[in-house]
Formats: structure tokens, C-alpha cells, sequence
């Protein structure tokens, strides 16, 4: 058989030049003005004047004796250890979160759109830990994962050692990205759901007829109807596990402890900023972090191809 | 028999990790019961669990909690409400309308999100302070309206609608505005129900912005007269997770219902 | 199409909630000429029983000065870091609360009002606080707040283990020592103690050493504190009398004492409501630090009310100030019984009404602020790693010290 994925995955492009896109700049403006004004106003404003900050030695405490310092901030950051430390702890995090993340996602959302039963529950089951505020995951994660927590009584029925996951210099960075996978798997599985949704039944009615298996009709048509939505989340995942902030700022107690371990770039970035009072060094941190992610964005792009055109 | 295996094996993936998610979150109702002596017992007798924790958030007399309640409400159904208008507006345009700047405003839209809030907290705060919106209504609200999040995924959602219904509409002499909203909007059920989920969402359990820009008891939103209300004895875990359980349910309701919409999105839009 | 009609659902409440935020919003500052002067008071309140107190202090003042009302900003989250926000917008409250460790920053960079104009004034005593407290909160001659209380530091023991162990308080080194070993067995330990600064400072000082000297330079690898720190280490790992919070499996030294897995813990007066709550049962003392020869040290934990630069009204502003840390204003602080006074003939009074909690008055004569200067923050997390690794890693506690110390060059 041969159930050619691109009937539908690429025809739009094609005809897309013919008719669907005609140009229509009043259209395009009126469409885009609330968000074009809203963004400039909140957030292109603001994030100017950080970059100019980040050329500065700067604190909000004295505003009037900033002091112009060139790269200075930049540079320093090739010699700060603790620093690389960060971006280091942020590269695994990242790594090892994304993947898992996503594929734990894609396969829950297949599961909740499929005929099972009671599957308003399992729906709602599979999204409860997205609901649940940060700060009370990390609170329920600190207290089963303590050294007398139920994990380590589930644990010790297979003769593993009780430890303090969140404490230990090796176990706490993986203790939070499990963490950090069970609470965000459910916010990109509604997204997957709702991307399986959008998928024609004909295109799956077709299949059959054309005597596509299950695996054959996942294969060739889920994938490629879904690549949208997995270039959405695979960025959306890049940017959230970069800017990891809120569960180390709890688990760690704002310092990223126990010895650096949970030390991400942002958490570092805030307590340069306001705890050593070094507002313009902060800056210079989220933008390097901000050309980190854009890269890696980028390649994302080249990466799902065409279609996911800008 | 080979089915049957396949067949036990997908119920125990399926309910295995539905023990995982909600496991945690029983527990932590269950520790929201306890009293506070208890809170580090692993197993509590049920005589001894109490409605003290729950009692102290709703009953307390000194916390103006309905306000709080209320001011939530209202915070986030505007910022939901701009949200799924206005970025599905902005994805849609994204999406499918050519105009001069598009491929820039939507690298535009990614890279913010990409520059870490924490850096532009105080810079924004200057600006709403000079425009006087500092514990207002305007002030939670305004700022908020739009989010690169929600224009994203509203624009990878109309780039998977097949356009010929589209295209029919403008045979049938729609004008492009008429199209997005009679023909675009309502089959794009799925999507819109997802982001009014994560907007409400984002909106009900966010702290840090209204925490900066409310200065009195009166303008808090919940999470922040909960923080009020809990100080700095943050180890009494049993007083969190009540509140955090508490604020919670919204939520769960709020999905319960917008759900829904992802399977109705395709029912009722005759797309079959 | 029912399309339409939602969304139209949706326009209707987003013009209603805008119409209500109109009406909500935006109705402050109504004082007009001639009518009362409004003074914002800002502060971290780290309990509600804290925040009671200063709100009948407010009361009082206000009653005493009615054409002065005051409100009360609270602040719940990152206070330093809502701080420099609000100074950024120049929205700060007049007079606010400021800990001792970020103090050095905010006095330097010309934030706060100097005091001394005020104080000469309207005759306050300085001396009549306890000085220790007064010189966290003073630059290059000036003063820039009045301390509102304090906390320091001692030594809370388990009534119950001790008398089973049959040992007493320990007042020396060797003493802790000896002690610890008597009362660890099984899953109980002597002492809980995290690797932190704020707990070990004073045995750094007892032994002679210190963590800033007088130009301010940082010497944390002084031999002095290296040796101090050791003898903390063994008491981890060769004795195995010792375990930080973390291993024990709890959060903080509190939970470990509360919970009887330890025998001993270095804490607070903040430990008494802690306390109160989670075990109401438990039978404790508190003692003085032990010591290692003759040098007695300890740390102050304090707090003092600042006044902003930037304040429109700096008479009525300090009028505040004062009250609240006059002695009609500290009596409240005696009656809530949660930090100690910062004036010394209210600490007496605290005594007569709290005698039990004798050890952390009788310290705060011999403490030091909890402030290492300018770069306090930073010297502190070095010190804690070198804690850390000493203790976790089983580095030699001379070496993890370098090591801290060639990081803040």
C-alpha cells in the first residue's frame, strides 16, 4: 500500500501560492494591531531597556550612578564558573526533560482520544498535575521525596537505601526534571488532544480503505497531521526548560543547593539581580540565555522543515 | 489471546500512570487534613484528620477571602477573554493573511518569550507605576491581554485547517473578517477550548505579577491573600496544601467543562 | 450560528469587568490640603501574630497623632526584591523595614534619609538600645534606621533526652562534644545543624577567627575559622553526633527537634511559636551557645525601621519611626513575645515576662549583626559551600575554605 503522507502535509503549501494567501496588508494590520500594541507597550519596552542595562554597571538602588561598561558584562560571563555551572545544570535539565516530556505527551494524548472507557476521567487525571500551582507540586514533591517519604517506602520494598533525593548532590537535578516531566506532560497532552482533534476522519476512513494498519495509519498520517503542534510544544519545551525557575527557586530554597546542584541560569540571573544588586550582570545572563534559546529555535526549525515556514 | 495481552498490558500503562498523577495529588488532600503535629506522620488515623485547615482559609473573619475570590474571577475571565480574542486573531493573520512584517512580527512574538521574565519585572513595574496602574484592576488585566503562548499555538492550529472551507467562504461572498469569525473560529473548537484551559489556568494560579502590582488587602487576588495569610511558617505544609487544593478546583471545573469542546469542536461543525 | 453568540457572551463580560475596573480601581490618595497626612508602612510580616503587633502599634499612633494615618503596605513575596521595584518606580513606602544583611547596600547607594538630623531633634538616645543592633544600621557616620527587635541565637535541648542520657546543658566545646555522643543512638542524633554561616559564625569568632576584617575584606580562610569549621565537620563525620535537616529528612533544624530525632539544635527565638503549633507536648530548655575557652560570640538577627529618601513627608515619617521604637511602641513587641526588644530597658521587661528566654537577651550583649558588607550575600553563599562540601563531600575544611575563598576574588 501506499499511503503517502504528503496528500495532505504539503498540498497547502503548493496551493497555498495559488489562492489561499492573497496579500491583504489592511487585513494583516487590523488582525495583528491589539497584539502589535500590547506587545510594544508591555514587553518590547521593557526588554530595550534591559539590553541597555546589560551595557551598564547597574543597580535599581542607584539608577543615577550607573556607569557605562561596554562588553564588560558579557565578557565576564567566560570567566564566571558559577555561571557555566548554570548553563551546564540547564543543558542536562533541558536534555533530559524534552524528550521524555514530549513523547510521554504524544502517547497520553493517543490514549484519552481513543475509544477507552472513562475517559473524561483519565482526562482529567492526566491534566491534574498541570493545574496544581508550582509551588504546591514542589511542596508535594519535597514531602514525598523525603528521606522518610512514601517514595522511599515504596523504594525499600525492592531493598533500594532511603536518601534525600532533593538533598544529594547527584540526585537532585534528575529528582526535579522528574518532577518537572509530571507536572508539564499534561499541558501538552490537552495540546496533542486537541491537535488529534483537528485531524479529518476521512483522511483515516481513506487509509483504511486503502488497508493501513493502526501502526501504518499513526505512522503515516498522526505523525505529519501533528507537526505543527509537535514544532509548537518541542519550542514551547525549549523555552520552559531554559528559563527553569520556579521549582529550584522552592526545592533549593532560592540558593540552587545543595552545592550548585540545582543551580539554573535563571535562578542565578535573579539572585544576581536582586540579591548581589548587579541588575546590569543579570541582564547580560538573559540575554546570552536569550540568543541560547533562539539558536536552538532555529535549528528547531531547520530541523521540521518547510512547513513550519515563519 | 495475544489481543487480550495487548489488551492488559494498554489498561495498565493507562491506569498505572493515572495512579502516578493523581496519587500525589491525594496525598496532598490528605495532608491538607491533617492537623498540624501530624503533618510529617506518614499515616494519620481518619478520626484524627480535621476541616481545621480549610476552616481557617474561608471562615477567617480577619481576610476579606470573597473579595480575593472575586477579584480572581474577574482578573481572569478578562484575561482569558482578551486572550482567546485577540491572539486568535493575531494567529489567524499569522497564519493565513500576507502583509508586509508578518514573518517579522512573528519572530517577534517568539523571541520575546524568550528573553526570561525576571529581567523585566522592575522595568515593567516603572511603567505601570507611571501610568498610575499600580493595585488596579487595569493594571492585573491590561498587560496581560495578550501572550506569545497563545498567539503561537493559535497559529500552528490554523496552519493544520484544511483552507478549502475557507476558500468556499469566500465564494459565498464573506469578506476575510467574515470567514474568520463564521468559519474559522468555530472549527477551531479544539483549539480555542485548549487555550481558554491554559489561559484560565495561567491567570487563576498566577502569583508573582499580581503579588508586585497589588499593594492593598482589597486588590489581592487569591494566591496572593493566600501568601498573606500563610507568612513566613511555610513548613506548616497542612495550611499550603489546603490552599493550594482549594485553588485547584476552579481550575479542575474549568477543564471539566472546556474539555468537552475538543470532542463537540468536531461534531458539530459538520467537517465530517 | 452559536459561534456568535459566544463570543458575544465573552464581549459582554470583557465590557462589564472593564466598567467595574473603573469603578474598582484607582481611588487612593484622597489628601487633599488640610485633611490628614497618609504615611505607608512597609514590611515582611513573617506571621500573622507579627503582623497584629504592628497593627496596634499603628492604632496607638494613630490615636496619638490623628492627623496622621498610616497604611500598611505587606509584603508577601521576595521582600528585597519587591523592594527594589518599588524604590525603582520611587513607589517605596516612607518608612519600611530593612534587614540587617542588605543594609550596607541600601545606606551606600543613597537610599535611605540619614537619620541623625531627626534623631538630635527630637532626642532620641541611641545609646539606649543595645549597640550592636544600632551599628548594623550605620555608614560612614550616619544612621540610617532604628533596629525594632532582634534574635539571637541559642541553644534549645530536649528536656526528656537529657535527663534519660543523664547530661546537662553543655557550656564548652569538649562539653557539646561529649554530650552529642551521650545522647545519639539509634535513629536519634545529638544535634541537628545545617552547613550554613548563620549558624556557625559564632564558633568561627569564639575560636578567633572572622569572616570580613576590619577594611572589609573577606577572609574566610582565616586558620582560626578553618579550625572552628573542623571541629563542627567531625562532629558529622568522625563522631556521627551531627546531621543537617536534609539528612535527617526534614526541612529545617525546627522540624528535627520538634519531631524528637534530635537532641540539641542552634536556633532563634522564632523556634518558641514554631513550637507552640507543631509539638505543643514537647518539654524543652534553652541555654547559652556553648563556648569554646573564655570568648563568648553569638549573631543578631535584626530588623530596623529605615525612612525612604524619597518621602514627601518626612516629619510625620520619622514621627512613625520613633513611636514605633519608643518604649510605648516596644511594649507591644514584649506583650506579642515573639523577637526580643530592641531597646534594653524593654529587653529587661521582656525578662520579667518571659524569664525562661534569658539566653538570647544575655548573647545580644557579646553578638555581632548578621551583615558582612556590601558583598554580604555573596561571602555567605561561599562560606555555605565550603559547608556544604566539608560536610557532604568530606572535603578538609582548610581546603574547601581556600577554595571559598579564591571564588570571591
Amino acid at each position: 500500500m501506499n499511503a503517502q503522507p504528503t496528500t495532505v502535509g504539503t498540498k497547502p503549501a503548493a496551493r497555498r501560492r495559488r489562492s489561499g494567501l492573497f496579500s491583504d496588508p489592511l487585513m494583516g494590520y487590523l488582525f495583528t494591531l491589539p497584539v502589535i500594541v500590547s506587545l510594544s507597550v508591555f514587553l518590547i519596552g521593557p526588554i530595550i531597556y534591559a539590553f541597555f542595562l546589560s551595557f551598564q554597571s547597574f543597580t535599581f538602588l542607584d539608577p543615577e550612578g550607573a556607569q557605562f561598561v561596554g562588553l564588560d558584562n558579557y565578557l565576564k560571563l567566560f570567566e564566571d564558573e558559577r555561571f557555566h555551572r548554570a548553563l551546564f545544570n540547564t543543558s542536562i535539565y533541558s536534555l533530559g526533560v524534552i524528550p521524555v516530556q514530549v513523547s510521554i505527551a504524544l502517547v497520553l494524548a493517543l490514549i484519552v482520544n481513543s475509544k477507552i472507557k472513562g475517559k473524561t476521567f483519565f482526562r482529567v487525571a492526566y491534566f491534574l498535575p498541570t493545574v496544581t500551582s508550582t509551588v504546591a507540586v514542589s511542596v508535594m514533591f519535597l514531602f514525598l521525596f523525603k528521606k522518610d517519604g512514601l517514595l522511599n517506602h515504596f523504594l525499600g520494598w525492592f531493598g533500594i537505601p532511603a536518601r534525600s533525593w532533593f538533598d544529594d548532590v547527584t540526585f537532585a537535578l534528575p529528582s526535579i526534571m522528574v518532577m518537572a516531566v509530571w507536572s508539564t506532560v499534561g499541558q501538552f497532552m490537552v495540546i496533542y488532544l486537541a491537535g488529534l482533534q483537528d485531524i479529518p476522519d476521512d483522511l483515516y476512513e481513506a487509509a483504511q480503505i486503502d488497508g493501513a494498519n493502526r501502526w501504518q495509519q499513526f505512522w503515516y498520517i498522526t505523525l505529519p497531521m501533528l507537526k505543527p503542534t509537535t514544532f509548537f510544544i518541542v519550542v514551547m519545551s525549549i523555552i520552559g526548560t531554559f528559563q527553569v525557575f520556579d521549582q529550584m527557586y522552592v526545592i533549593s530554597g532560592g540558593d540552587g543547593g545543595p552545592l550548585d546542584a540545582t543551580l539554573t541560569v535563571v535562578l542565578y540571573l535573579y539572585n544576581k539581580a536582586f540579591k548581589d544588586f548587579e541588575m546590569g550582570y543579570a541582564s547580560a545572563i538573559a540575554f546570552f540565555l536569550f540568543c541560547v534559546i533562539l539558536i536552538l529555535t532555529l535549528i528547531q526549525r531547520k530541523f521540521f522543515g518547510e512547513e513550519m515556514r515563519m | 489471546m495475544k489481543r487480550l495481552l495487548v489488551r492488559v498490558l494498554f489498561y495498565t500503562i493507562v491506569i498505572g500512570y493515572a495512579v502516578i498523577t493523581v496519587g500525589p495529588f491525594l496525598w496532598s488532600l490528605f495532608t491538607a487534613f491533617k492537623m498540624t503535629p501530624d503533618i510529617n506522620t506518614l499515616w494519620v488515623p481518619l478520626d484524627r484528620l480535621t476541616l481545621a485547615n480549610f476552616e481557617n482559609i474561608v471562615l477567617s473573619d480577619e481576610y476579606p477571602f470573597a473579595r480575593w475570590f472575586w477579584n480572581s474571577l474577574i482578573v481572569a475571565a478578562i484575561v482569558t477573554a482578551g486572550n482567546v480574542i485577540f491572539n486568535s486573531m493575531a494567529g489567524y493573520a499569522l497564519a493565513r493573511i500576507n502583509f508586509p512584517g508578518r514573518r517579522v512580527l512573528f519572530l517577534i512574538v517568539l523571541a520575546v518569550m524568550m528573553v526570561p521574565g525576571q529581567v523585566i519585572l522592575v522595568p515593567m513595574y516603572m511603567l505601570l507605576s507611571e501610568l498610575d496602574w499600580i493595585n488596579t484592576y487595569a493594571g492585573l488585566t491590561v498587560p496581560f491581554l495578550t501572550q506569545g503562548f497563545g498567539i503561537f499555538l493559535m497559529r500552528q492550529f490554523f496552519l493544520s485547517i484544511p483552507r478549502d472551507l475557507e476558500e468556499a467562504g469566500f465564494l459565498d461572498g464573506l469578506s476575510r473578517w467574515g470567514v474568520f469569525w463564521r468559519i474559522v473560529l468555530p472549527l477551531s473548537k479544539p483549539a480555542l477550548a485548549a487555550q481558554t484551559i491554559f489561559m484560565f489556568m495561567g491567570n487563576w494560579n498566577s502569583f508573582m505579577w499580581p503579588n508586585l502590582l497589588t499593594t492593598s488587602e482589597e486588590m489581592y487576588t487569591l494566591p496572593v491573600g493566600l501568601n498573606s495569610l500563610y507568612g513566613e511558617y511555610d513548613a506548616f505544609w497542612n495550611h499550603v496544601l489546603a490552599g493550594a487544593m482549594f485553588m485547584t478546583i476552579p481550575v479542575i471545573i474549568v477543564f471539566i467543562i472546556f474539555q468537552r469542546h475538543f470532542i463537540k469542536g468536531l461534531a458539530t461543525t459538520g467537517l465530517k | 450560528m452559536r459561534m456568535r453568540r459566544w463570543m458575544s457572551w465573552i464581549s459582554l463580560v470583557v465590557a462589564i469587568s472593564f466598567v467595574l475596573a473603573g469603578c474598582g480601581g484607582g481611588s487612593e490618595g484622597a489628601s487633599g490640603d488640610g485633611g490628614p497626612v497618609t504615611i505607608t508602612l512597609g514590611g515582611a510580616f513573617s506571621s500573622p501574630a507579627e503582623k497584629k503587633i504592628v497593627e496596634k502599634q499603628v492604632a496607638a499612633f494613630e490615636k496619638e497623632n490623628p492627623d496622621i494615618k498610616v497604611k500598611l503596605h505587606s509584603i508577601t513575596d521576595d521582600y528585597l526584591r519587591e523592594m527594589q521595584t518599588l524604590i525603582a518606580a520611587k513607589d517605596e513606602p516612607d518608612v519600611f523595614y530593612l534587614d540587617s544583611m542588605p543594609a550596607p547596600q541600601f545606606m551606600k547607594m543613597g537610599v535611605l534619609e540619614p537619620l541623625d538630623e531627626y534623631i538630635k531633634k527630637n532626642n532620641v538616645d541611641l545609646s539606649a538600645y543595645e549597640t550592636s543592633l544600632v551599628e548594623a544600621f550605620q555608614w560612614e557616620g550616619k544612621t540610617y534606621g532604628i533596629p525594632k527587635d532582634y534574635s539571637t541565637l541559642a541553644l534549645f535541648y530536649n528536656k526528656k533526652m537529657f535527663e534519660e542520657a543523664g547530661v546537662k546543658p553543655p557550656k564548652t566545646w569538649d562539653e557539646l562534644r561529649n554530650v552529642a555522643k551521650k545522647l545519639t543512638k539509634g535513629n536519634q542524633k545529638g544535634l541537628a545543624l545545617h552547613a550554613s554561616l548563620d549558624r556557625y559564625q559564632p564558633f568561627l569568632v569564639q575560636n578567633g577567627g572572622q569572616v570580613v576584617d576590619k577594611q572589609g575584606n573577606p577572609t574566610l580562610n582565616h586558620p582560626a575559622n578553618a579550625e572552628a569549621l573542623q571541629f563542627i565537620t567531625d562532629l558529622f563525620i568522625k563522631d556521627k553526633v551531627a546531621d543537617t535537616p536534609a539528612n535527617l529528612g526534614v526541612e529545617w533544624n525546627g522540624d528535627a527537634f520538634a519531631e524528637e530525632k534530635v537532641a540539641m539544635v542552634f536556633e532563634g527565638a522564632w523556634m518558641i511559636p514554631f513550637l507552640k503549633e507543631k509539638a505543643p507536648d514537647l518539654e524543652y530548655g534553652m541555654a547559652e551557645l556553648p563556648v569554646k575557652e573564655k570568648k563568648n560570640s553569638n549573631l543578631a538577627f535584626t530588623v530596623a525601621y529605615v525612612m525612604s529618601k524619597n518621602s514627601e513627608h518626612k516629619e510625620e515619617a520619622f514621627k512613625l519611626l520613633q513611636f514605633l521604637t519608643s518604649e510605648k511602641g516596644q511594649q507591644y513587641v514584649v506583650d506579642g513575645g515573639l523577637a526580643m526588644p530592641s531597646l534594653k530597658s524593654m529587653g529587661e521587661k521582656f525578662l520579667d515576662k518571659y524569664p525562661e528566654r534569658e539566653a538570647f537577651v544575655k548573647a545580644v550583649e557579646y553578638a555581632e549583626p548578621y551583615q558582612y558588607g556590601e558583598k554580604g550575600n555573596e561571602r555567605v553563599d561561599a562560606f555555605n559551600k565550603a559547608a556544604e562540601s566539608a560536610i557532604l563531600k568530606k572535603k578538609p575544611a582548610k581546603e574547601a575554605l581556600d577554595e571559598a575563598q579564591k571564588q570571591l576574588k
